[in-house]
């Protein structure tokens, strides 16, 4: 294959792996989407516009695998308060584009995201540039060694957040 | 509303819930609370040479707080004194002088008008000296942390904080070169409902085996192989704090309406590299008894009555700002020791994280059921207890009085401080 047909199918194959991790944060599937992350993978929601240290200044969130992990066992506990009822969600994800890559064996990714959420009543919309960094896997899938979240109003005042975007 | 009417809404353990959710009360508390107390305006760190400044708000009041050529802090009113724009949109900065974007009115970093376009359209007995900003009548600082009070007159700074200084000695001393800085960022959340809710909840350890059941048992802090403390820490010892426990941590409250909780059963595990280097840079400054004592401080949450929280072993406050009755925003600032190797730092910006994120595992919950208790109590108004602990008071070697972990207590005091306020009354001397 010529290198742009190479360039269309990596797209291609993004977009799709994007689409399906949107689809299962919205299908509340909080366990096979963690599983998408590699095992050094990280997920990370910056508290402030160009944030370059999620170590030395706080984040909204900073969660590796463990932590994700607490997070869903929570999020499947009968008794939290704030999602009784549960959540429902909606994540569109759209302005997808591949990237020169920065290391080999990495695909940087970049998306926007539109995630509306429908929580105790109140509609929320959060609205987000997110930045990619994906390590190919079998099958021509891939696995998330970072998902970082850009909200545009990272550093607007803030209702409670129990879902990932 | 008359003085008694206030006063009967208040009743020793009984509390009416008006005073959660009538607006008139509200606007009566910026009057007579906010507009009198001493405030949090920022710390020393954040405005460190002449002409750094910041915005902010006291009791609703728009203020810049600016470093002055003097190495003196003022906090201006930010508002023109021609037309009543805002002077200064800059979160913050570094300025000389502040124009205002409507007629060009200038303003020195010290309030001073400066600059008056059109000078020739004022009659000549027209004074730029009569129309400066206004400056909040009073600032001072502590150890680094700096407060503003509206009021012109009324007890000083170190009389106001009385034995809650030591919530500030708690953060300082901990620091081996004794300064902390603002340095770890900040996190904002809002909930539906009024602040005081939020100032109980500081103190209250009868909460969390319910508020925060689902957190307690996600967590399996010995999964994990990092060192700072974190969510799944803080869970896990609201799950193991049991009532003995419970009733030892103990809580604490003084007059002015402050207080503070015993520290959870929480130890900050550190690399023993950096805890051995922590340790000798302590005790270098303080010697090794002193570095001892600062050590065995062990508070949770610490109140400055009415609006501010010291996590001060994990270098973390909480500003609590009422906007309207049924809403409040909370600003989280994150310091970091001076002179303390940086995995303390990087340990304090976890924690904070932890517990005050608005993604936060724990903070979630409360946020939830703060709304809750605002639209029940909206609805269906009635009487409240804060009963638990009555009578299991004993004295506080600092001039107040001690109860049970458990106890409401520091809610009872609250509330007593509030009612003293409200009715025109000071409260006695901290």
């Amino acid at each position: 294959m010529s290198e742009g047909s190479n360039a269309a199918a990596a797209a291609t194959a993004v977009a799709a792996f994007l689409h399906r991790e949107a689809r299962l944060l919205d299908e509340r599937r909080f366990e096979d989407w963690q599983a998408l992350f590699a095992p050094d993978g990280v997920y990370w929601v910056p508290a402030r516009e160009g944030q370059a240290d999620p170590l030395h200044e706080v984040s909204i969130f900073y969660d590796d695998r463990v932590m994700m992990a607490a997070r869903i066992r929570r999020l499947r506990h009968p008794r939290i308060h704030a999602e009784i009822p549960p959540s429902r969600a909606v994540r569109s994800v759209s302005n997808i584009e591949v990237l020169e890559p920065a290391a080999e064996g990495v695909v940087e990714a970049r998306s926007v995201l539109l995630m509306t959420e429908f929580r105790g009543g109140a509609q929320t919309a959060y609205h987000g540039r997110v930045a990619w960094r994906l390590v190919p896997a079998a099958k021509g899938d891939f696995l998330i060694r970072l998902k970082r979240v850009d909200l545009v109003n990272a550093e607007g005042m803030h209702r409670g957040m129990t879902v990932p975007f | 509303m008359t003085d008694g009417e206030i006063a009967a809404l208040v009743q020793g353990d009984r509390v009416h819930s008006r005073v959660y959710t009538d607006p008139a009360i509200f606007a009566r508390e910026q009057e007579r609370i906010f507009r009198r107390v001493w405030l949090y305006l920022c710390h020393e760190s954040q405005i460190a040479a002449p002409g750094d400044f910041l915005r902010t708000r006291l009791a609703g009041v728009p203020v810049i707080a600016v470093r002055q050529a003097d190495g003196g802090i003022k906090a201006l009113v930010n508002r023109c004194t021609h037309r009543g724009a805002e002077v200064c949109q800059h979160e913050s900065g570094r300025a000389q002088r502040f124009r205002c974007p409507y007629h060009g009115w200038t303003f020195a970093a010290d309030g001073r008008l400066v600059g008056l376009p059109l000078r020739a359209g004022y009659a000549p007995g027209f004074q730029m000296a009569d129309h400066g900003l206004a400056a909040v009548p009073r600032v001072a600082a502590y150890r680094g942390f700096v407060f503003a009070s509206l009021a012109p007159d009324g007890p000083g700074l170190a009389d106001y904080l009385g034995p809650m200084a030591s919530a500030i000695d708690d953060m300082v001393d901990r620091a081996p070169d004794g300064a902390v800085e603002a340095v770890g960022g900040l996190h904002r959340h809002a909930f539906p409902g009024n602040w005081k809710l939020q100032m109980e909840n500081l103190q209250d350890y009868a909460h969390p085996a319910f508020a925060h059941e689902s957190s307690n048992a996600a967590a399996r802090p010995d999964e994990r192989e990092r060192v700072e403390l974190d969510e799944e820490d803080i869970m896990a010892a609201n799950r193991g704090a049991d009532i003995a426990w419970i009733e030892r941590a103990g809580v604490s409250a003084f007059p002015g309406g402050h207080s503070y909780i015993g520290a959870l059963p929480l130890q900050q595990p550190m690399p023993p590299e950096a805890e051995r280097a922590y340790l000798a840079a302590l005790r270098a400054r303080h010697g090794e008894a002193r570095a001892n004592e600062i050590l065995a401080v062990q508070r949770h949450v610490a109140i400055v009555y009415p609006t501010l929280a010291f996590q001060s072993a994990l270098q973390q406050i909480k500003v609590i700002v009422p906007v309207r009755v049924d809403y409040t925003e909370v600003y989280v600032h994150c310091f970091r020791l001076k002179g303390a190797p940086p995995e303390y730092h990087r340990a304090a910006v976890t924690f904070v994280n932890a517990a005050n994120s608005p993604a936060s595992l724990i903070l979630t919950d409360d946020l939830e059921i703060y709304g809750r208790a605002q639209q029940a109590m909206t609805e269906a108004p009635g009487w409240l207890r804060f009963a638990c602990g009555t009578g299991r008071d004993v004295a506080d070697n600092r001039g107040g009085a001690k109860g049970p972990g458990y106890s409401e207590l520091a809610m009872r005091n609250q509330f007593a401080t509030w009612s003293e306020y409200m009715t025109g009354r000071m409260p006695r001397a901290a």
